[in-house]
């Protein structure tokens, strides 16, 4: 089990190595120590008492003769006795309670319940209690202790389990008809192990400190037995004469909470991947509604991109996934990127503004609005420069949204800041706006919170939004691939309207043929992070050139027109950071020769018409 | 015509009459499925369609009894499976498979894809005397080849992922194999690959399917007949050349006009303004209030009506 979680990701962890070592050194100390030292650490030799560090004790002696270090060594074993059997107890008593409640909703209400009302109790008070009910004495600091931490791991197993088994995955294995036991063996344990061992180390850890807290407070572990933690309380009435005796536990104690601290932390950041990436799309949004009104300018480009290439990057190696990438809107005009998952298109169009994900980057190309390179500025002017002028609308229309804001509070805040209006005249322009995407009811929309609104009307809102200022250009990313088809065609019936009506250009990206087919007069077929075709939409769908464009349509076609067989194309798109030397489309090509798979084709200018295609067939 | 023929010549496999399921929550029930009847053939394609929120992926559940029916009975093989117990059910398991819509979800990421094939080969009722070679057969049965067995699920792309998911489904050598929205995560190259595989694999092994979609295209792809869903009742439920060639309620109309194709590019979009919206609207209100008369325009073709 331990091997598989490791091997997903095999990059060493620097807070694992750390804790491990540390604790190596302790454990070796613990074994090889009563080898090295000759005291017994249970025999008084009252001449000897109080003897600072030296050759001989090297860590001193404490009031009643006893070496300290020889003490330590077997204290440290006591308490990684205690630490390794609570933790045993409490992960095995708490994973059996978690998993039960998740599956079992009417033991889940009595084990949780059990389970809140021990944890309403800091943990500490809780063991000193039991543990003075109970009686001193190292059995039942364990059972103190386990009592104490098992409703911890109850509540994280719980929560695990109770994820996963709402995947898919669960659905699909208690279709094949497999007991519970099965399932629970081969499904649920191992895939909340990684909380799970997250959580024992930091129980071991806190099981530790916690001996040492009841031996010092006279509770645990009884006198003479060499104790960390009793050691710590003898020393506390010497503190000022011979400090060695409090000092040396001490530190000890304090080094293998650390060490199995470290660990801990370590094991989750190498075991939990979504820590990292936790960014919503709504910080994104706000981005682009900071105040800047632009100048006009008369350049007949609006947007223009120019050999663009973006670059992602891991911790191993940076790979291209887009590559090259140019072309231009004007004023009014409407473009439209198609392609697979995973061509680039998304991309392209997030590196305009720069909301591409922090590690992905622009390498090389420019970006000109106008005459104002988008590439080149910082930040922190392009947020100044794009608020008013480009509106953006995202594939989800929830994530666009704040959910703890009205419509109104989030309609009315971009006016607000780009156009300067009066309170009256910008709830006017909210409602015209909310009526412009076809709401009927904008006072009573106005009013609402994003979650009683349906996706549909959301999306309305994203683009009353996007509008809101008159942008002259509009990004959408995906606008209707989240929304049922009724609805979409209704929000493809607005867009095509907005544009109209507002002279906005229009920058659309789908996977969807018929949508990019039923907004753009311009298209770009992207394939493996390239431009492979691009061309007025008629000579797109009628003509298509590139062998990959091709494919698509008649993929298309055949599907729209209720074809009884369908065409296959073999092979799958080209992973990001594969690396293929000729034409990108050549493994899955019909047309292919030795050239294609040895010799990136340029992107050439088509014999008829503005169009330009990137395959060796036409040169 | 040829539709009856199919009737004559294969037996009725699953039959489902009047189930309903209703969702309650403190502040309201929502009847997620209402009455809702059809029957499957073996070795035929029955789909629903139908937009998101319709009700038909709590049907397709109920009928893999991942959900009980508030109401309503489902008749597999002419015995009743909506009394079985859990223990019986278990039994009857491997006659009945379902593939889900997000290939990235529906795999355990702990198990190797042997490990995962070999799981539901263990359920049928005479098992192989070699799992690991039966599973390769399984593997090239669904166009991957036998080097992906000590893989993990997390190595492949979605529509690879999906493959494994089929093979899966195939390997208890079922009657009925449930498919809810298998297609929609995936690329329209990729869609094509896999749609291709499942009429193939249908013509090969005899299964009879029940495809769950909301795209109008790959529904008339599949299917042999059709049940058009809208708010928990099946309006409209036909061949395919009957529900494609002369479609009958309003909402099936709808759902036609709704759908763009390259043909109509140009128009599409235009026509499909403010005003539609009205009239959109102005549909979905009527569907709402119709009762639960079937009218019938031929044989296999029924309407949901008031009128």
């Amino acid at each position: 089990m331990y091997n598989t979680i490791f091997k997903i990701r095999k990059k060493t962890n620097v807070y694992i190595l750390t804790g491990l070592s540390l604790i190596t050194i302790v454990f070796i100390f613990s074994i090889f120590g009563s080898l090295i030292s000759e005291f017994d650490p249970l025999r008084t030799a009252p001449a000897m008492r109080l003897t600072a560090p030296g050759s001989i004790h090297w860590m001193g002696t404490d009031d009643v003769g006893r070496d300290i270090f020889t003490r330590v060594i077997y204290g440290i074993k006591i308490s990684m006795v205690i630490g390794f059997v609570v933790t045993l107890i409490s992960g095995i008593v708490g994973t059996i309670a978690g998993i039960s409640a998740a599956y079992y909703p009417v033991t889940s209400k009595v084990i949780m319940r059990i389970v809140d009302s021990i944890m309403a109790f800091p943990t500490i008070i809780l063991a000193i209690v039991l543990a003075g009910i109970l009686g001193a004495g190292m059995r039942n600091i364990i059972i103190a202790l386990a009592i104490s931490y098992f409703p911890m791991i109850a509540r994280v197993v719980r929560n695990a389990t109770a994820e996963i088994l709402a995947t898919e995955y669960i659905e699909s294995v208690v279709v094949l008809g497999k007991s519970n036991t099965y399932i629970i063996f081969r499904y649920i344990l191992p895939n909340i192990a990684s909380p799970l061992i997250v959580q024992l180390t930091y129980t071991f850890a806190m099981a530790i400190l916690n001996e040492s807290i009841l031996s010092f407070l006279g509770v645990g572990i009884q006198i003479p037995t060499p104790s960390l933690g009793a050691m710590v309380s003898d020393g506390r009435n010497y503190i000022n004469t011979a400090p060695w005796i409090i000092t040396f536990p001490g530190l000890v104690i304090s080094w293998i909470v650390l060490s199995l601290d470290l660990m801990g932390d370590g094991l989750r950041e190498l075991l939990d991947p979504k820590r990292r990436h936790s960014k919503l799309r709504f910080k994104k949004m706000a981005i682009l509604q900071s105040a800047y009104k632009a100048t006009e300018t008369d350049m007949q480009d609006l947007l223009k991109i120019e050999n663009l290439t973006v670059v992602a990057a891991d911790k191993h190696d940076t790979h291209e996934i887009v590559r090259d990438v140019s072309f231009a809107i004007r004023n009014g005009e409407t473009m439209g990127i198609i392609g697979e998952s995973g061509c680039g298109k998304s991309i392209t169009a997030m590196s305009i503004l720069k909301l591409t994900e922090p590690n992905i980057h622009i390498a090389k190309g420019y970006i000109y609005w106008g005459d104002i390179c988008l590439s080149e500025l910082p930040e922190s002017r392009l947020r100044t420069i794009c608020g008013k002028e480009i509106g953006t609308i995202f594939q989800e229309p929830m994530t666009s949204l704040n959910p703890v804001f009205t419509i109104e509070q989030q309609l009315s805040a971009p006016i607000r800041l780009h156009l300067g209006l009066k309170k009256a005249d910008i709830h006017q322009r909210c409602i015209r706006l909310l009526q412009d995407v076809g709401i009927k009811h904008p006072e009573k929309t106005l009013k609402s919170y994003p979650h009683e609104l349906s996706g549909g009307m959301c999306q309305r809102v994203v683009i009353a939004m996007a509008i809101s200022c008159d942008p002259r250009l509009l990004i959408a990313d995906e606008p209707t691939t989240a929304l049922d088809v009724t609805i979409q065609a209704q929000i493809l019936g607005i867009l095509k309207e907005l544009i109209r009506t507002n002279h906005m250009a229009l920058l659309i990206i789908s996977h969807d043929m018929g949508v990019i087919a039923s907004l753009s007069e311009n298209i770009t077929v992207m394939y493996g992070g390239e431009i492979v075709e691009q061309d007025t939409r008629d000579s797109i769908i009628e003509r298509a050139a590139h062998p990959y464009t091709e494919k698509l349509i008649n993929a298309a076609e055949e599907l729209y027109d209720g074809a009884d067989e369908l065409t296959i194309v073999r092979g799958s798109v080209p992973r990001p950071g594969e690396h293929i030397i000729g034409c990108k489309f050549a493994p899955r090509c019909t047309f292919s020769t030795r050239r294609c798979h040895t010799e990136r084709p340029p992107l050439i200018r088509k014999k008829y018409g503005k169009g330009t295609v990137r395959c060796w067939k036409y040169i | 015509m040829t539709k009856q023929n199919i009737h004559k010549k294969h037996p009725l496999l699953l039959e489902i009459k009047n189930i309903s399921k209703s969702f309650v929550s403190k502040k309201s029930v929502l009847k997620a499925v209402d009455r809702v009847s059809f029957n499957i053939h073996s070795g035929e394609t029955y789909s629903i369609v139908g937009e998101s929120g319709c009700g038909k992926t709590t049907t397709a559940r109920m009928v893999i009894r991942l959900l009980d029916a508030d109401k309503g009975e489902i008749f597999f093989e002419g015995s009743s499976i909506s009394a079985l117990t859990k223990q019986e059910l278990r039994k009857k398991r491997h006659k009945m498979q379902i593939v889900f819509q997000n290939p990235y979800g529906s795999l355990n990421p702990r198990m190797k894809i042997s490990a995962l094939l070999a799981e539901a080969i263990s359920i049928r009722t005479e098992k192989p005397s070699n799992v690991r070679a039966e599973a390769k057969r399984l593997l090239q049965s669904v166009g991957l080849g036998k080097e992906n067995l000590d893989k993990y699920p997390h190595q492949f792309s979605g529509g690879q992922r999906q493959r494994i998911c089929i093979a899966r489904a195939i390997a208890t050598n079922p009657k009925l194999i449930i498919y809810d929205e298998p297609v929609s995560a995936l690329d329209l190259l990729v869609q094509a690959q896999v749609l291709w595989l499942l009429k193939n694999l249908q013509q090969e092994y005899g299964f009879a399917y029940l495809f769950i979609s909301h795209d109008l295209s790959v529904v008339r792809y599949m299917s042999n007949r059709i049940g058009v869903m809208y708010n928990g009742r099946i309006v409209e439920e036909g061949t395919r050349e009957e529900i494609f060639g002369n479609p009958q309620h309003g909402y099936t109309k709808l759902l036609f006009a709704s759908s763009p194709t390259l043909k109509n590019a140009d128009g599409f979009a235009a026509t499909n303004i403010r005003k539609s919206t009205e009239t959109y609207q102005k549909v979905l209100h009527e569907v709402k209030r119709q009762s639960n008369k079937n009218i019938t325009a031929n044989q296999t073709h029924y309407v949901l009506s008031d009128y």
